[in-house]
């Protein structure tokens, strides 16, 4: 888990690009973005299909996955921007676990299971929001909320006897993230800034996991 | 190397050089998520004893606070009917003794009830067919029953365990539990039965359909569904938590669609392990199973149900399997059979006191809440 920590902690200071257009004081400018980070995931529950063969036995329900499992998350996105205004349109974002993990030993219905943390995937898909932005001299400041839905993946089995069948628990979560930025010009076309996405709603739970990124851009 | 190739493609830019010393992986060492998602339901639970006595292990274990914690009632499995229609122990020196455990026991604060085992004269081996011939038979069932009703006044009811019957012997044995639960309605005691653990109809068990389930819980206090020996013949765990789930819930549905909602049920675990060899297997404890892989230096290995598996070769060359349950295991099961997947109106037999680990009793006793 220390291990998670540090490897975590080191993709958190990866460096993200993100190329915007540039936005113009006095109108509306569409803006594209690419950007990369560390997610932190929250314990939830993945679901299991109906009939799913588990030896001679049919198996459905929740599988609980562990908690604080962290994740490279790559993103990249479109939207609308004017002086003060932010519109996040769309994004796509991808994300896999990293980390050193212990296989969990957990539950279905009644059958022993084993979730694999390193397996996990996320996937996301944004469509909407609102934010506002300033700038203070070389700084701009920004509060972005967004929604969308994620749909969560992890590698799982159960056993049956001896043997184990492989589960494939999945589930679709509703999101709505906070993006809070700071970022500092450093000439007039690069910027770099600290992007911090806490979790509002999202798997599940309120204020509970969330993700951190650097983030450099170019553009006026 | 998957996740970093989908990472650089999407990014275009190979952006988490640094992620890649973070490649996702297993430490190799396995996590109990189940000891982290809350407490053991609270079941009425009970344990099997074979004999008429215990031993100064057990009544270590027993007087302890962990165990007097966990466990609420005693199945000492010691009858035996006869051929002649008795019942066995019948010496006075076995009963006097048999009394004195009832109530030790119970001074501990257990229920204690004596369970009635269907065994040849050489106390080990079902015979299925002489018993169903006994049970056949008005006048043997009157005299049995007669014999237990009188037996052992302070025990608080007893439990039947019938194996290997056929399947024509269910009318038989329907009648029997009938006519002894009849019998025993004037000590107020009463009458549970271990019924195998079939898990569909017709049953996938030999002799599971002798047991019908609709008129035996109608009859008795509680069906205690005897989901152990899951591997026969080849090496294998004793019990799939799954699998004995599925055993519980056949119980339930084919009484409750006969009308009896009401029925109480046991689901079983056990307490020992099985040394497979040669398509032969024996019982063994905990205590012997550990010593053997420290024997024949085996390290046991975590089977996918949570049981212990160690294998070995003896001097004579004969290759063993021997697979256990452990502390571990068991309180795994115990969890898996959270509230959700079964009424906690279920309870637990532990089977074969005596063998387990121990741990097994201040593990569960922890994860209780």
């Amino acid at each position: 888990m220390r291990a998670a920590v540090a490897l975590v902690a080191a993709a958190a200071v990866v460096t993200a690009l993100t190329a915007t257009t540039a936005a113009r004081a006095d109108g509306v400018d569409a803006y594209f973005q690419a950007g990369a980070g560390a997610t932190m995931v929250p314990g939830n529950d993945l679901h299991v299909g109906s009939a799913t063969s588990v030896g001679a036995r049919q198996v459905s329900g929740s599988l609980r996955v562990p908690s604080n499992t962290f994740y490279a998350s790559a993103e990249i996105g479109f939207g609308l921007q004017t002086k003060h205004v932010v519109i996040p349109v769309l994004s796509l974002g991808t994300s896999s676990s990293v980390g050193l993990y212990d296989e969990q030993r957990s539950s279905i219905d009644g059958s022993i299971a084993h979730i694999r943390p390193w397996t996990g995937d996320l996937y996301d898909f944004g469509f909407g929001g609102l934010g506002y932005r300033t700038n203070y001299r070389r700084w701009t400041f920004a509060a972005t909320g967004r929604f969308g839905v994620t749909y969560e993946t992890m590698g799982a089995d159960a056993a049956y006897g001896s043997s184990t069948y492989d589960l494939e628990p999945a589930q679709w979560f509703a999101y709505v993230r906070l993006d809070v930025e700071a970022c500092r010009r450093l000439d007039p076309l690069e910027r770099i800034c600290l992007v911090a996405s806490p979790n509002v709603f999202a798997f599940d739970q309120t204020f509970h996991g969330g993700m951190l990124s650097f983030r450099y851009e170019l553009g006026k | 190397m998957s996740h970093l190739t989908k990472w650089m493609f999407v990014l275009s830019v190979p952006l988490l050089g640094a992620c890649s010393a973070s490649s996702t992986t297993s430490t190799g060492g396995e996590t109990d998520l189940l000891a982290g998602s809350g407490p053991i339901p609270r079941r009425s639970t009970t344990i099997e004893i074979d004999g008429c006595s215990t031993d100064a292990w057990q009544d270590e274990t027993l007087a302890a606070s962990a165990t007097r914690k966990v466990v609420q009632e005693i199945i000492l499995m010691c009858l035996a009917p006869r051929e002649d229609g008795t019942i066995a122990p019948g010496d006075p020196s076995a009963r006097d003794a048999l009394d004195a455990t009832i109530g030790s026991l119970h001074n501990l604060g257990y229920t204690v009830r004596l369970g009635v085992s269907f065994v040849d004269e050489t106390g080990a081996r079902f015979d299925g067919v002489q018993t169903a011939s006994w049970l056949s038979s008005s006048g043997w069932r009157t005299a049995v029953e007669s014999a237990i009703a009188g037996y052992a006044p302070d025990c608080d009811g007893f439990d039947l365990d019938v194996e290997r019957l056929p399947d024509d012997a269910r009318d038989s044995l329907t009648a029997f539990v009938g006519e002894l639960s009849t019998a025993l309605q004037p000590s107020g005691k009463r009458v549970g039965i271990f019924v195998l653990p079939s898990t569909q109809s017709p049953s996938d068990v030999s002799g599971g359909d002798a047991f019908d389930l609709p008129a035996l819980a109608a009859v008795t206090d509680r069906i205690r569904v005897a989901t152990l020996d899951f591997s026969v013949g080849t090496p294998g765990p004793t019990l799939d938590s799954g699998w004995a789930v599925d055993a519980v819930r056949f119980a339930q549905s084919t009484v409750s669609s006969a009308g009896n909602t009401t029925a109480l049920y046991d689901i079983a675990a056990p307490l020992y392990g099985w040394d497979f060899s040669q398509n032969t297997q024996r019982s063994v404890t905990w205590l012997e199973a550990t010593a053997l892989g420290e024997t024949y230096g085996v390290a046991p290995q975590r089977m996918p149900g949570g049981e212990e598996e160690l294998a070995y070769t003896d001097e004579y060359d004969i290759k063993h399997t021997v697979v256990y349950d452990d502390a571990s295991s068991t309180t795994t099961f115990l969890h898996a059979w959270d509230t959700s997947t079964l009424p906690q109106q279920v309870g637990v037999v532990l089977w074969g006191f005596g063998a387990e680990d121990p741990e097994t009793f201040a593990s569960i006793a922890k994860a209780l809440p």
